[in-house]
């Protein structure tokens, strides 16, 4: 259709296959052997580096959007924001469900310690704040590539980064080790386990965030974005901003309520 | 393929080993590992992966893209899929075994205290690996056929696989991660140590709730794709447009929407709030109208036709057959009062196995069948199909029907005693058994075989009107289902 | 990943608000955190403090989700999806509460 026969990149990849075999060693190892879990995680750090790099050099093509394609009733979406969406969508069933899981086994035991005793709230709100901050700057950063400010872009970028790691340190650097020291462990006992279950796969979540803002930053800094080319500046914002939201219930429900 | 008689395998294996009362071919242990694996291999790793394999292929020539949207997020579904088959099979390799629980995975025993083996985390850690390759799948999917339609594809004229490829797609969105939830609640129980499920006070009523909120959608998962490939091969075998197109679209949605809706009825006996039950009845009935509705609307697309008896066309008027037996089957089960009854016994498995080795493993068949010549070129033994047929319906019919006598023996016992009286029916169902796996195995060799062959088939063998055969999209001939004229495509062959 | 046509660009989410509706929104978020703390510590009944307390996080929530994540702008049909999932949510929500024997 277009000129695409000698400027389309290639579409075969081998990371497909590296991702899902590093994975799949992870597993392995989580059920068996640890050893065998580390080596997994190796093989994931090390395709996801191989990812930065590829996708800095542009090395593999978008998606392309043709304007015969019929694709009412969402023409105005790109192809990546709607992916991106469904995904969101599954996130927001799986969070839910884990909620509902807190919920249901929270009503149906007797007794349940309370939160404000338990919780550092001080640094709970301290942390929102910082995660809402950082939904701040990862919008301002979309907005200033939008006019093509490049250098807005860059400190937005990185402020985010350094709010999502000022988060994870207070969280895991404070927080956790204050309640472990107190005996709140993972195995203490069910309300322990929901906060740490939810917390933690949050915390994932957020440090999978800040690997894909890394990769922005990444790019930023070497193949750049322009004022129209910055699709992945917005659909990482979308996640984060997902993860900032699922963090707007969290908190209250497991520091206040 | 592959993952098909591996399970079809340990089919066999418990069908030996019901033969004859009191039997020690497998010990109860090895027996429950076997229920299990079967279970789940043959749910997730085949019904749900052959549908998508074909969709894969045969989704974009429908709609005349080129490709789906991300065509590596597309190979990180497949190689996570594969690995977490394997993954899966593996477990059996391991000390102590693989999970014992049945497909269901119910708590408490799927805790560490009663299923101590890695084995059963294992497993559960690579259901939950597939969970994420499913949720890749459907979110390439949905983008491609929201996306990538070619011109003149509008949405009335998307064609029925299609639509029930999006539809199970999007039902498959949501299905999966109220799975993953729970396993990962189930994952920190087995590994952290966590009381999620153990807890006495509704642990393993949360886990059903959360498992079944994904396994009712999931049977409807295996089930939309076959009814879509059965109105396919309907239309091009009859040569007459589908009756009420539209109303069947709109049945399909009804019946993806409801499916969300009706999954306390696998919680019938757990001993709930019966009031809440009692609303799961209702809407398990109500799924039933859009459901008989599709069946209907597929047998008057035959009315007053003349019937093509290709192999693809016996495939699907066998599993009309089967749905039928099937759905009635399943109707009887809306009702709390009946399913103290029938709960737990052979009643339910004849019912699912109509169902699913039924109408979606024969309607999958057909579809291989069908779009074979269109996917390798080649053309396979249609009389050696024909025949394969007939021995399948025969071994089938055989080795289920037998199941819906035996509606006082409870599932999953490794063995019986001679006293129940179940012993001619077993033995008749696995000599059924005997037959109809050997001819799954058999359809398999035809269609591999067809490819040592060499003989490449012309480009539309069976003359057909659809859109993936002539490569006319854009609909500027009259829209192909409505008139009976030939239409001269340009190029036959998109691929 | 590139975008090909600058025309469909135009389409895309262009209208954004500016930088002082983005500040805004942010400062009633930190308002409202500090709100559902300081709500937490007043005296009175803890089922009413659960219900304001969730209500402010859910118009948190509604409120990222508009302006952060553009949804306002987008139209609804790409809300369609999130808001699927989240009656998908709900309805399992109040079935698995009915089904809740109180506790012992």
């Amino acid at each position: 259709m277009n000129d695409d026969e000698h400027t389309e990149k290639s579409k075969s990849s081998y990371m497909p296959l590296i991702i899902a075999s590093g994975v799949a060693i992870f597993l392995l190892g989580l059920a068996i052997y640890i050893p065998v879990l580390v080596a997994g995680l190796i093989i994931i750090v090390a395709a996801v580096y191989k990812m930065f790099k590829d996708g800095a050099a542009e090395k593999f093509s978008g998606t392309k959007e043709t304007p015969e394609e019929e694709t009412y009733p969402l023409e105005s979406v790109t192809n990546e924001k709607l992916g991106l969406w469904i995904f969101l969508a599954s996130e927001i069933l799986i969070f839910g469900s884990l909620i509902i899981a807190y919920a249901y086994v929270r009503v149906n035991s007797g007794s349940w310690p309370i939160a404000t005793q338990t919780h550092n709230v001080f640094l709970g709100m301290t942390n929102t704040i910082i995660l809402l901050t950082s939904s701040l700057a990862m919008i301002l950063s979309l907005y200033a590539i939008r006019q093509g400010n490049v250098k807005g872009l860059k400190i937005g970028l990185g402020s985010a980064f350094a709010l999502g790691i000022a988060f994870l340190v207070i969280k895991l650097g404070f927080e956790w080790p204050e309640l472990i020291s107190k005996g709140f462990t993972i195995t203490s006992g069910l309300p322990a386990s929901t906060y740490y279950v939810l917390t933690g796969l949050h915390a994932v979540h957020v440090a999978v965030g800040l690997v894909a803002v890394g990769y922005l930053i990444f790019r930023a800094y070497s193949l750049g974005f322009t004022s129209s080319k910055h699709i992945a500046v917005e659909n990482v914002g979308l996640y984060w901003h997902f993860v900032d939201i699922v963090w707007m219930f969290l908190f209250p429900l497991f520091y206040l309520i | 393929m592959f993952f098909l008689i591996v399970a079809g395998s340990l089919g066999m294996l418990m069908r030996t080993q019901l033969a004859t009362p009191n039997e020690n071919f497998l010990n109860p242990f090895t027996y429950d590992q076997v229920v299990t694996l079967h279970g789940l291999l043959m749910i997730l790793w085949v019904l749900t992966p052959l549908a998508a394999g074909l969709a894969n292929y045969i989704v974009p020539l429908q709609i005349g893209a080129k490709d789906l949207t991300f065509p590596r997020l597309n190979a990180t579904s497949y190689w996570t899929y594969l690995f977490s088959g394997l993954l899966l099979v593996g477990t059996v390799f391991l000390p102590g075994g693989s999970a014992n629980t049945g497909w269901t995975l119910y708590a408490p025993l799927n805790t560490i205290q009663f299923s101590p083996q890695p084995g059963a985390t294992l497993a559960i850690l690579a259901l939950a690996l597939f969970a994420v390759s499913v949720t890749i799948s459907s979110i390439n999917f949905i983008t491609t056929i929201v996306k990538k339609r070619a011109k003149g594809v509008t949405w009335t004229r998307l064609p029925i696989f299609t639509w029930s490829i999006l539809m199970t797609m999007a039902l498959a969105l949501f299905a999966f991660p109220p799975l993953a939830a729970g396993l990962t609640l189930l994952t920190t129980d087995r590994i952290f140590g966590t009381v999620f499920f153990s807890s006495t006070q509704g642990g393993s009523i949360l886990w059903d709730e959360l498992f079944w909120f994904f396994g009712h959608p999931e049977v409807y998962i295996v089930v939309l794709p076959a009814l879509g490939i059965i109105a396919e091969v309907f239309m091009t075998f009859s040569k007459r447009p589908l009756f009420a197109r539209k109303i069947f679209i709109a049945e399909l949605a009804a019946v993806t929407i409801l499916s969300v809706g009706v999954w306390m009825h696998h919680m019938f006996t757990t001993g709930v709030n019966f009031d809440v039950l009692q609303a799961f009845s209702i809407t398990t009935m109500a799924i039933s109208i859009p459901f008989e509705g599709l069946v209907v609307g597929l047998v008057l697309t035959l009315y007053k036709s003349r019937i093509k008896l290709s192999a693809p066309m016996l495939y699907c008027l066998a599993a009309m057959f089967t749905v039928t037996l099937g759905g009635v089957t399943g109707v009887l089960q809306a009702f709390p009062v009946l399913d103290y009854a029938f709960r737990g016994t052979y009643w339910i498995v004849g019912h699912f196995h109509y169902v699913m080795a039924g109408t979606a493993l024969f309607a999958l068949i057909a579809g291989l069948y069908y779009w074979w010549p269109k996917i390798t070129k080649r053309k396979y033994n249609e009389s050696f199909a024909k025949i394969t047929f007939v021995i399948s319906f025969i071994g089938f019919n055989a080795l289920y029907f037998p199941y819906f006598f035996l509606l006082d023996m409870p599932r999953r016992i490794a063995t019986y005693s001679i006293l129940s009286g179940w012993a001619s029916l077993n033995f008749d169902a696995t000599v059924g058994a005997f037959i109809f796996g050997p001819a799954i195995l058999l359809t398999l060799l035809n269609l591999i075989l067809s490819y040592r062959k060499n003989e490449s088939s012309e480009a539309n063998p069976w003359d057909s009107k659809e859109m993936e055969w002539t490569g006319d999209y854009s609909g500027t001939a009259e829209a192909s289902t409505t008139k009976d004229n030939s239409i001269q495509s340009k190029n036959g062959d998109k691929s | 990943m590139d975008v090909p046509f600058p025309t469909l660009l135009l389409n895309l989410g262009e209208k954004m608000p500016g930088i002082k509706l983005y500040i805004g929104i942010w400062l009633g978020l930190v308002v409202a955190t500090i709100m559902e703390v300081v709500i937490r510590s007043l005296p009175g009944p803890a089922s009413v403090f659960l219900t304001i307390i969730l209500l402010i996080a859910g118009v948190k929530a509604i409120a990222i989700s508009l302006y952060y994540q553009n949804l306002r702008y987008e139209g609804i049909r790409l809300a369609t999806l999130p808001l699927a999932a989240i009656i998908g949510i709900v309805f399992l929500a109040v079935s698995a509460g009915l089904t809740i024997t109180m506790g012992m």
